[in-house]
């Protein structure tokens, strides 16, 4: 018994408690509406219906005027019937107000309604309506916002009223506008229950709500209360401008920063990329050192041999000329009457042996000095040579003389580095060691011979011709450095078929070539 | 076939007519009682109803409304409001042909008796019925 009677009265508890839950919230839907409605019907009565077959109608009494409910009397009467007559109950309101209220359970429709208001048989009211025409609505229930997988757009869903027939009349306006803006836009649709919002902010926040009313054909009411708004976010934009802008700067400083690191190191990065091209003239020096060495350090046995040959032709021979001194003309027989021979294409063996012999002979007169003419002489081009400025220096030079042998063949590209200067030879280092070194090759490709003299430097620097056929380059060794005087002939008519080609050995890149022909290194 | 929009669309152009009508006023003014049908609904008595009784009432009251219009289509009448007539009976003949292609059964009332309406303004008539029209 105990049980039941507590089973009861919880049941009870929570029925009591849902009503009461249902009639808070139909008070505070009867407030809504009643507020609207002040605002929007200037007509007094102001009726409403909710439903099919409802109608509330109410009016505001002021302070000064209330009574009692009973003091007032509500006659409605349809067209073409007798009136009815509808209970009244008040309620307080805002401002010492009251309200008092008729409702009417059982309505018509599409008939006019006259009904009339009385405060002690004084008519205060008088109207006469269509109950279709004056619906205010509940707004809509769950009103809810997804995505729709597409950027700047939501859409929004919601229950309709459930009103049979009416369905089809609804009209609903829909407010949506950024979260914490007041600025918003709205949109209406007809007779749905879904609505797409486009042209939307990526990753923004929307606060939406939505109100309902009857399109006015068949139906027609006011405007609904608002729902209570929905937020909802939008999807994230691919392409932020943000963040596109900031990435544009970082790349642009990123840029800047290693343009300037590359011009900080500019030389050092221009040494990687464009490496000076090294000339010779360190080589030069080297072997015009060995070559002094050689000269100096080895007595007999000379072994004049080249190591190897670029030309599988014939070795040119070396000749060695003493070089030239301010003295008188030396006697040309005291130069070796083999160098003559230079001229002619011989063994090897016949050449090196001129060599020794040419070095030998230089060694008996080490203080000998044998001017151009002698070596013009020797060329069998003798040409006086009258300027023989001997001067002491450490200079030395180099004549290369080219003849054609075969006169026809091409010339050889030679560059800079492959030059005989294996052909070179050593300046003396002071007037009186110094030795002239001239050595002449043949070149054995055909290209003609290569005849190497030193001299002195001359002041006037110039280089008397030594006669047809020679094509020579002066060669000043100051010790220090050594110049190279562009090649020149002796007679161009000479040269031939040949062209000659000046070098400047001067640490930069040739641009001619030499036709002096393949070197031929030394091998000591 | 039953189209909402094809309805709302006779309506609309009954209101037309109605407004017509009234600002017509003396002009149009008719000595004459015409027979309308009522145009009350009650949704809870509708509700009850069946589909038989609600196609005869239906059918018995665009019956009357179309004759009570073509009776008033006789009289002289300016070229709006004649216009306006014409419109209305032939809305009233495509609302009829709508009924019977849903198989709503047609029924023409009894001469005496049923349900009479005694006409006030002309202007009037064609918003009472559009308004009885919503239910089909």
């Amino acid at each position: 018994m105990t049980n039941d009677n507590l089973n009861k009265l919880l049941v009870f508890c929570v029925l009591f408690c849902a009503q009461k839950t249902s009639i808070v919230h139909g008070a505070q839907a009867l407030e809504t509406k009643v507020a609207l409605l002040l605002h929007a019907e200037p007509e007094n009565p102001k009726c409403f219906a909710e439903g099919m077959s409802d109608l509330t109608c109410f009016w505001e009494e002021d302070e000064e005027r209330t009574g009692s409910a009973d003091q007032y009397s509500f006659i409605y009467t349809y067209q073409n019937e007798n009136s009815s007559e509808c209970s009244i109950t008040a309620l307080p309101a805002a401002g010492g107000k009251r309200l008092y209220f008729c409702r009417l359970s059982q309505t018509q429709l599409f008939v006019p309604l006259d009904i009339r208001v009385f405060r002690d048989d004084l008519l205060i009211h008088n109207r006469s309506l269509f109950i279709e025409l004056v619906f205010l609505l509940d707004p809509p229930a769950n009103l809810t916002l997804t995505s729709t997988g597409t950027q700047g757009q939501l859409k929004a869903s919601w229950l309709p009223p459930s009103l049979k027939y009416m369905g089809d009349s609804m009209m609903y306006e829909v407010s949506y506008a950024m979260a914490g803006s007041h600025i918003g836009k709205v949109e209406e649709v007809q007779a749905s229950s879904e609505l797409i919002l486009r042209g939307l902010q990526s990753g923004t926040k929307y606060k939406v709500r939505i109100r309902v009313k009857l399109d006015g054909i068949s139906y027609s009411g006011y405007w609904s209360a608002w729902t209570d708004p929905v937020l909802m976010e939008t999807m994230p934009g691919d392409l932020d401008p943000l963040i596109v802008s900031l990435s544009l700067i970082i790349s642009l400083v990123l840029t800047l920063l290693s343009l300037l690191v590359l011009m900080s190191h500019r030389r050092f990065l221009l040494k990687k990329i464009w490496p000076i091209i090294p000339t010779p003239e360190s080589k030069f020096q080297v072997f015009i050192y060995i070559f002094c060495e050689w000269l100096g350090h080895s007595t007999g046995g000379l072994w004049l041999r080249p190591a190897y040959f670029y030309s599988e032709e014939f070795p040119a021979p070396l000749e060695v000329l003493s070089e030239v001194s301010l003295g008188p003309a030396l006697p040309s027989s005291a130069l070796p009457p083999k160098a003559s021979e230079a001229l002619g294409e011989e063994d090897e063996d016949e050449k090196l042996k001129r060599v020794d012999s040419a070095l030998e002979g230089w060694r008996e007169t080490p203080q000998e000095h044998w001017p151009m003419d002698q070596l013009r002489a020797i060329h069998q081009h003798p040409a006086p040579w009258t300027q023989s400025s001997l001067l002491e220096s450490h200079d030395a030079y180099v004549t290369l003389n080219a003849q054609n042998h075969s006169g026809e063949e091409l010339l050889d590209d030679i560059l800079e580095e492959t030059l005989p200067l294996q052909v070179l030879f050593a300046s003396g280092r002071t007037s009186s060691e110094s030795r002239s070194d001239l050595g002449s090759f043949q070149q054995s490709s055909g290209l003609g011979r290569l005849s190497s003299q030193s001299s002195f430097e001359y002041p006037n620097h110039t280089w008397p011709p030594k006669g047809p056929g020679y094509t020579y380059m002066a060669v000043a060794d100051s010790g220090v450095s050594m110049d190279y005087s562009p090649m020149s002939s002796s007679k161009i008519d000479d040269i031939g078929k040949g062209v000659i080609y000046t070098n400047e050995y001067k640490n930069e890149i040739p641009a001619h070539r030499r036709p002096i022909g393949t070197p031929i290194p030394f091998a000591f | 076939i039953c189209d909402l929009s094809v309805l709302n669309h006779f309506i609309k152009e009954a209101w037309d007519a109605e407004a017509a009508m009234r600002a017509c006023k003396d002009a149009c003014s008719i000595a004459t009682n015409f027979t309308v049908p009522l145009t009350r609904v009650d949704f809870d008595v509708w509700e009850a109803m069946n589909i038989e009784e609600r196609a005869q009432e239906v059918q018995s009251g665009l019956h009357v409304l179309n004759e009570a219009i073509s009776s008033l289509q006789a009289s002289n009448q300016t070229d709006v409001l004649q216009s306006h007539i014409d419109a209305s009976i032939s809305n009233i003949a495509s609302i009829r042909q709508v009924l019977r292609s849903l198989s709503i059964p047609e029924y023409v009332p009894p001469t005496s008796g049923g349900e009479d309406k005694e006409m006030q303004i002309v202007s009037s008539i064609s918003e009472l019925f559009q308004v009885h029209i919503n239910f089909l």
